[in-house]
């Protein structure tokens, strides 16, 4: 049976969004960071490592440039532009990786849980289970941090049916499983409140690197994709997410690719440079009893038409 | 019955660290700096790979699948078999010429039934000079946790004994198959009385690895070499020459108190093609434009990495 998460809503009927200071988009820079395990326990559905049987160093160690190099140049990256990232993190690098997450508090960065590891996957995990999975997370977050964690994205995008019913249950403010628009959106759960906070599928250097685009062509999308947004965003608020992995733009090749897109966005004013967090509770806040109060009469004008 | 697994929450070590034992983690800006002779930026190692296909491998051989070109792998594969081949025949001695050109030394990996059917290749590398590393069996073989470590032994101790027949002198190098280990691998290449092992792309420096004997990972940055990029991501030839030059140019300008190795993977049935032999050649001519630039066989970098790092 379908399970109707959301209502149906043209982007261009809807209210105006408003982002703080008139702003027209709001761009959140995500880089990915991550654990692969080198021999995984567990295989849900998805085998990590198809190329040969496990382990397979090519994979793994590809993945570990990112922790060991490709992070810290990042960082530095970062810094250089002051943008306060969202981590997309598996919530392991904070026990096994202390220099990383120390790094990470030390710029104030906001965390948007990636699940434990990245070759975890939530493919066909039974409720309970799913249920420990994000309880330990919030958990491993308030015992690092003391802080309630704020968003949830599956780990290596893999979802269950319940999801985000799960996640709505454990305090969750926002998901970014859904990649179904360019503004935040209320997701209908069991309990309590969920809403998405658009992520990239298109912006996002992981999916590029399956094909062929370097960092030439990866710069160009993303001055392209904020072009866009940029224009539309005169009308009513839109959000644009940069999803990176330091194991692939922190590579010697493609950082300054990355550095000169940056550069260009940061060239515009209207722009506002936040954290999941931060448009997640804005929009809650300041947009939401709004949108809530149109689907409604809209809905109401629908069945009256019908 | 399948046996219980962990639940899903389980971590696979309490604390810091990786979740095998073959080095430990370390983080670019923690590290003790190792200069590189003459004050040079980068160290630059050109990884020419030799390399015999089997037409008919042994049952039970795993290759690497994303090699199976365009229309796919089938026995007995003459299309990916010849073209592979045309390598060992034809595209070699432009890239040879190439690297003459440019004045390159080498480091060769050299596979077992390459050294023993085309004793000749491994005569024009060393006349030139070149490191002579070992390189597994055939490009049909990877070395994977499905061999028993009796096999894999002697896998290994055959790689080494037919370079050292054809070349005449014991290699000091590995190069697995397509970047391929069992869990075992590492300890087994100390044991077998190696120096170094290229195996590992996960830093652009080296580092030594923990099997009881001083075995140093050398980098191989497989994500510019020429068949990561241009045979399994169909990265155009010029595109790959931009990476090339631009991954140097930022190793050079980054480096200062500690050198970075920059390695360029080099597979003659891909590069040594006519239609992609310029893009090798302008890609020399421009990371060749460099000063302070250590062009250096791996045993060289790695001897010179593991003086400095170790005790006296």
């Amino acid at each position: 049976m379908e399970p109707d998460r959301f209502t149906y809503s043209p982007i261009v009927d809807r209210p105006k969004l408003s982002w703080p200071g008139g702003a027209r988009v709001a761009v959140w820079v995500l880089p990915n960071i991550e654990h692969y395990e080198y021999q995984p326990v567990h295989l849900n559905a998805r085998d990590p490592w198809p190329r040969s049987p496990h382990p397979d160093i090519l994979g793994y160690a590809d993945k570990d440039y990112g922790n060991r190099v490709g992070v810290w140049r990042m960082f530095e990256l970062m810094d250089k532009h002051e943008i306060r990232c969202t981590v997309s993190l598996n919530f392991a690098v904070i026990e096994h990786y202390p220099e990383i997450f120390e790094a990470m508090e030390a710029r104030r960065y906001d965390y948007l849980c990636h699940g434990i590891y990245n070759t975890r996957y939530l493919w066909n995990v039974a409720e309970d289970e799913e249920r420990e999975v994000i309880r330990d997370c919030v958990e491993t977050l308030r015992r690092a941090t003391g802080r309630q964690l704020a968003g949830w994205f599956g780990p290596a995008a893999s979802f269950t049916l319940n999801t985000p019913d799960l996640v709505a249950e454990a305090g969750i403010k926002y998901c970014t499983d859904w990649y179904h628009d360019d503004q935040p959106f209320p997701i209908r759960v069991r309990k309590g409140k969920l809403i998405t906070v658009p992520y990239s599928m298109d912006i996002n250097d992981a999916i590029e690197y399956r094909y062929s685009t370097e960092g030439e062509e990866f710069a160009r999308m993303i001055i392209d994709h904020f072009d866009t947004v940029y224009a539309e965003g005169a009308e009513s608020g839109r959000v644009m997410a940069i999803a990176l992995h330091p194991y692939l733009y922190g590579q010697p090749h493609r950082i300054r690719h990355l550095d000169r897109a940056l550069a260009y966005i940061k060239g515009h004013s209207d722009v506002w440079w936040a954290t999941g967090e931060e448009i997640a509770d804005h929009y809650a806040a300041h947009y939401l009893p709004a949108l809530e109060a149109h689907l409604t009469v809209s809905g109401a004008e629908r069945r009256a038409e019908a | 019955m399948s046996e219980a697994k962990p639940p899903q929450t389980a971590r696979y070590r309490q604390g810091a660290g990786y979740d095998h034992a073959h080095f430990e983690f370390s983080a670019l800006p923690r590290r003790q700096p190792v200069p590189w002779p003459d004050g040079a930026r980068v160290a630059f190692c050109v990884y020419l790979y030799l390399e015999y296909l089997e037409l008919d491998p042994p049952k039970g051989t795993v290759r690497d699948p994303r090699y199976g070109g365009a229309l796919g792998s089938y026995f007995p594969d003459y299309l990916n078999y010849s073209h592979r081949e045309y390598g060992n025949r034809v595209g070699v001695f432009r890239v040879l010429d190439a690297f003459d050109r440019h004045g390159i030394k080498a480091t060769v990996a050299a596979n077992a039934m390459l050294a023993e059917r085309y004793p000749a290749l491994i005569e024009a590398c060393r006349e030139r000079g070149f490191e002579i590393a070992a390189h597994g069996t055939a490009a049909s073989r990877m070395i994977t946790s499905r061999m028993s470590e009796a096999e894999e032994r002697a896998t290994i101790a055959h790689a080494i004994e037919a370079v050292e027949a054809a070349a005449g002198a014991r290699p000091a190098g590995w190069f697995g198959q397509d970047f391929s280990e069992s869990a075992r691998t590492p300890r087994l290449l100390a044991e077998a009385g190696l120096s170094y092992v290229a195996d590992w792309p996960n830093d652009d420096q080296p580092y030594a690895m923990n099997v009881g004997k001083p075995l140093i990972a050398m980098p191989n940055q497989a994500q510019w070499d020429d068949t990561q990029q241009m045979a399994v991501r169909r990265v155009s030839p010029p595109r790959w020459r931009d990476v090339v030059i631009e991954a140097f140019d930022y190793l050079h300008q980054e480096a200062s108190a500690s050198g970075s190795v920059f390695t360029l993977g080099v597979h003659p049935w891909l590069l040594g093609q006519a239609h992609r032999i310029r893009y090798l050649d302008e890609a020399l001519a421009r990371t060749s434009q460099y000063g302070e630039v250590w062009q250096a066989a791996a045993g060289e970098v790695a001897d010179w990495y593991r003086k400095r790092t170790t005790a006296a």
